[in-house]
């Protein structure tokens, strides 16, 4: 018996009647990697706006894909569609994902052109969460966005590729300490160094289960927004997260430079325990219970971003979908 | 192989899954459930592994994202093994979809941890011909805990449980108070041993994949019940890798040593139905 191509074809989009959204696996697939595109539309008014949401890179990608949902809900919920990329890692090319920020850049490129050409809406905002913000900012300019919206933007590659690493010697040395209680603190940094040793000999180093080549390394190390040449001059919104809701020295330095550019940014500051960091395996086992401890926070994040969207961008009202 | 990102309808709403069919036409179907790990693509790396492996070997697979997680709307603040029961009904909406669009009359589960649980509630499907459960919790907590647990998920509670002094002092009463027998999906699967193949998979000692000198007791308690012939399909295999709860940051080699062991065993399933009594397939 054949596969009923016309039933997996109507499977790919289903509508929330209460929420009044759709959500459509589009059939064209984007990037070098073919992502998969998923889009999340209004139902009945849609405003001639959308979003794009740029994926992080690392790991942490999928740990930030339900904020990613929440946030496609709720600013299709007042109007806006809004694209998700979706890295397709069924393992082509070798026994694992990538660290791939070149893919990741031509993917959110041809998701605006997208929204633009297929879907005729007159403006697009990038979207982002760590180095997925890094990414928005950086293309913003280029890809002709009228906003950003950034959630804990990395400024810096190479502290992204630092912390990366850091965060991979910590999962060898977890795994040591099952192995042999004993560890001390030279052995402590050992992985991270063992790490780097294989990438002057190899070319590439596995961070977290995603190979990440020297090419791809340096690309991502050459990052700054505090000092490469940016000339986004448009609205910007920051999303700045701590224990205390103050506002952190880099979403201020952020600011001042999305300025001194000439565009407008609004920072909202939002206050949580981060119990594990932003972007990390975010669930605690509680006994035999495992609790999710960012949910409440990632609505508040997609609240936050689809106010501002609202308020900023009312010139682009909503019309009853066609 | 083709993939095929789809919504299912799953009565409470919606989830998310991939398809994945081979280019000749299946002779079954494998459905992949995640634990409540890492999700960097529906369902798991895991799953996305496993999906090509075995449309190599001419069968279709499935994986899902359980409501509230990843792509699949809806929120859910906590997960317990105990209470796998909008999880199984999720699989099931996914499985029924899938079989119905490819034409298969059989399929297999595979399981990581939470998932091995949902995996293990359809073995008792008659057209369930087996089941690999990697890092199944096979374990469940007694009557004292479960009240904890419901009390557990109102924050006050769950702040002062989770409070490093707190555990200290009550973990020696907690041991002694808490009952932990073998869940209801477990026992129930081996019931159907008789037309399927189950293998359970644990990373060796020193990996924390739910298997300790207790399960192996009561393991070993319910297999002894067991007729031989039944007990001929059951499998328990220690794997040198791990934890397998966290595969996809295991190293490239032990991803692809694992992956190595547990295609052979889901194609086995298929392989040795018709060798079995019972009318595989029949509704």
């Amino acid at each position: 018996m054949p596969v009923d191509e016309e039933r997996l074809t109507r499977l790919r989009r289903y509508e929330d009647r209460e929420a009044e959204l759709a959500e459509e696996f589009l059939a064209r697939r984007i990037g070098p990697w073919r992502s998969f595109v998923l889009l999340t539309t209004p139902l009945r008014e849609s405003r001639a706006f959308g979003w794009v949401i740029c994926p992080s890179l690392g790991t942490e990608h999928g740990n930030l894909r339900r904020l990613e949902t929440l946030i496609a809900r709720s600013l299709a919920r007042s109007g806006f569609p809004v694209v998700r990329i979706r890295p397709d890692l069924t393992p082509t090319r070798g026994a694992s994902g990538e660290i791939d920020l070149s893919a990741r850049m031509a993917e959110v490129e041809e998701a605006v052109t997208l929204l633009r050409e297929e879907y005729g809406l007159d403006a697009v905002g990038l979207a982002g969460m760590l180095f997925g913000a890094t990414v928005a900012a950086v293309t913003a300019e280029h890809l002709g966005a009228r906003a950003i919206a950034l959630v804990e933007p990395i400024l810096r590659g190479k502290r992204y590729l630092r912390e990366t690493v850091r965060r991979q010697a910590v999962a060898e040395l977890m795994a040591l300490d099952e192995a042999d209680s004993g560890a001390d603190d030279a052995s402590a940094h050992q992985p991270s160094s063992q790490a780097f040793d294989e990438f002057a000999a190899a070319g590439q180093i596995w961070i977290r289960g995603l190979r990440l080549t020297q090419e791809e390394y340096e690309r991502i190390a050459e990052i700054d927004l505090l000092e490469q040449p940016l000339q986004f001059r448009e609205s910007s919104l920051l999303i700045d997260i701590s224990p205390y809701g103050a506002i952190s020295s880099s979403a201020t330095r952020l600011r001042d430079r999305l300025l001194d550019l000439g565009g407008t940014v609004h920072v909202a500051a939002l206050d949580d325990p981060l119990p594990a960091p932003f972007g990390e395996y975010y669930y605690r086992n509680v006994g035999a219970v495992r609790m999710d401890t960012r949910l409440e926070l990632d609505q508040r994040i997609a609240s936050v971003m689809t106010a501002w969207a609202v308020d900023t961008f009312d010139e682009y009202p909503r019309r009853v979908a066609s | 192989m083709n993939q095929f990102p789809i919504f299912v309808d799953a009565g409470k709403g919606h989830v998310a899954a991939m398809l994945t069919v081979p280019e000749a036409e299946p002779r079954g179907l494998v459905v992949s459930l995640a634990g409540t790990g890492r999700v960097n693509v529906i369902g798991s790396t895991l799953c996305a592994h496993l999906s090509r492996r075995v449309a190599e070997r001419g069968l279709a697979s499935v994986r899902l994202d359980y409501s509230g997680v990843g792509d699949s709307p809806g929120h859910v603040s906590s997960w317990t093994p105990s209470d796998v029961g909008e999880a199984v009904c999720q699989a099931r909406a996914v499985l029924a979809e899938s079989m119905e669009i490819l034409g298969v009359t059989r399929f297999a589960v595979v399981g990581t941890c939470y998932g091995t649980r949902v995996a293990l509630s359809l073995v008792p499907d008659r057209q369930c011909v087996g089941a690999v459960c990697l890092a199944l919790p096979i374990l469940d907590y007694g009557g004292f805990s479960r009240v904890t647990r419901k009390v557990g998920q109102r924050k006050a509670f769950s702040a002062l449980r989770s409070n490093p002094l707190v555990r200290r002092l009550t973990n020696p009463l907690r041991s002694s108070v808490r009952a932990r027998r073998p869940a209801a999906p477990v026992v129930a699967a081996f019931d159907c041993l008789e037309r399927s193949r189950i293998t359970f998979l644990y990373g060796q000692d020193p990996w924390e994949d739910h298997y300790d000198r207790q399960v192996q007791d009561v393991l070993d308690r319910l297999l002894a019940a067991l007729p031989p012939e039944r007990r001929g399909r059951f499998e328990l295999r220690m794997l040198p890798w791990g934890p397998l709860t966290t595969f996809d940051i295991l190293s490239p080699a032990d991803k692809e040593a694992v992956l190595e062991v547990v295609v052979p065993l889901v194609c086995a399933t298929f392989e040795e139905v018709g060798c079995l009594p019972a009318a595989v397939g029949a509704a």
